[in-house]
């Protein structure tokens, strides 16, 4: 690949962020390959040298704020026809509802996970509660001369509380990889936001 | 090494290798490279990140015909490297600390 190759492969990936950036990105890459070229390298050693252009557009498109994304996204890059504004302002009264439901099923959606872990945390710690309970009451059983009914106890409140240490140790577990998760979704949004649409050249 | 720890270490390594004079893409790279690992596109974010917080300056010089990056240091970007040299003072001595231990321990 040479290094207009390179470029345009480059700018093709970054169609999704401004056009300010954009250029500034393949300035700078540009610059590194002339460096470079001048330092003894030739043109395909030079563009070899910078790396996979996916991997590098992903970067800079990871490192763009997504509010940045999102105008350049919903900029028309040509004006809208009179037809498709009446359209779209007649339309109103349909997308607009069913874009908000949309949005709310996927958050409540998203609610009910946190939720369900939330539920992972309390098991445990009912757990521990009745495991801590059945101890007391060993103690006072022991007070009042039932040993027997006392090593029952002991029996039932070791189970109750190794069974609290496991679940909270998966709650904690589900937790981080919901967060991990929630990341990457974000992460994957963005980058399918900043991808060009097929088609709209 | 940690990533966090590194992403740090790598903004005071374009700082300090622009502090004494102005210098562009590719010097920074060849002048950082043999203490940390750097690449052109880890380069980019960083020198973005520096510009926007006012550590450093961009100016456009022409060279060979064509415009090369300029990077000057700023009075912010001096004050983040003298504040690392500080920390590390103190993250140098309970290095001290740690290390002494052990020999006694052999």
């Amino acid at each position: 690949m040479n290094k207009q190759e390179f470029l345009d492969a480059l700018s093709e990936r970054l169609q999704g962020i401004p056009m300010e950036d954009r250029e500034k990105s393949l300035e700078y890459y540009s610059e590194m390959i002339d460096d470079r070229t001048e330092d003894g390298l030739t043109e395909e050693q030079a563009v070899k040298a910078m790396g996979s252009v996916n991997e590098i557009a992903d970067r800079i498109i990871t490192d763009t704020p997504v509010e940045k994304i999102l105008k350049t996204k919903v900029t028309p890059k040509r004006k809208l026809s009179a037809l498709e504004i009446t359209l779209i302002a007649v339309g109103f009264p349909i997308w607009f509802p069913i874009g908000i439901s949309l949005i709310s099923v996927i958050f409540t959606l998203y609610i009910v996970l946190w939720v369900l872990i939330l539920c992972i945390y309390i098991t445990a710690f009912s757990f521990a509660v009745s495991g801590i309970a059945t101890i007391i009451a060993l103690v006072m059983s022991i007070f009042n001369g039932q040993a027997l009914w006392g090593l029952f106890l002991l029996g039932c409140g070791m189970v109750l509380l190794g069974l609290a240490i496991p679940v909270f140790i998966g709650a904690l577990k589900a937790t981080f990889g919901f967060i991990h998760l929630t990341g990457m979704c974000f992460k994957g949004i963005k980058s399918s936001l900043a991808k060009r649409k097929d088609g709209a050249k | 090494m940690d990533i966090q720890i590194k992403r740090g270490l790598l903004d005071v390594c374009v700082l300090a290798a622009i502090k004494n004079e102005d210098s562009y893409g590719y010097q920074i790279i060849k002048d950082i490279k043999p203490y940390i690992e750097i690449s052109e596109s880890t380069l980019y974010p960083i020198l973005r990140r520096l510009e926007n917080a006012d550590m450093l300056t961009v100016k456009s010089v022409e060279h060979n015909g064509r415009l090369r990056k300029y990077y000057r240091i700023t009075q912010n970007g001096l004050d983040r490297l003298k504040n690392f040299a500080d920390e590390w003072k103190e993250i140098m001595a309970i290095y001290n600390f740690v290390t002494r231990e052990n020999d006694e321990n052999e």
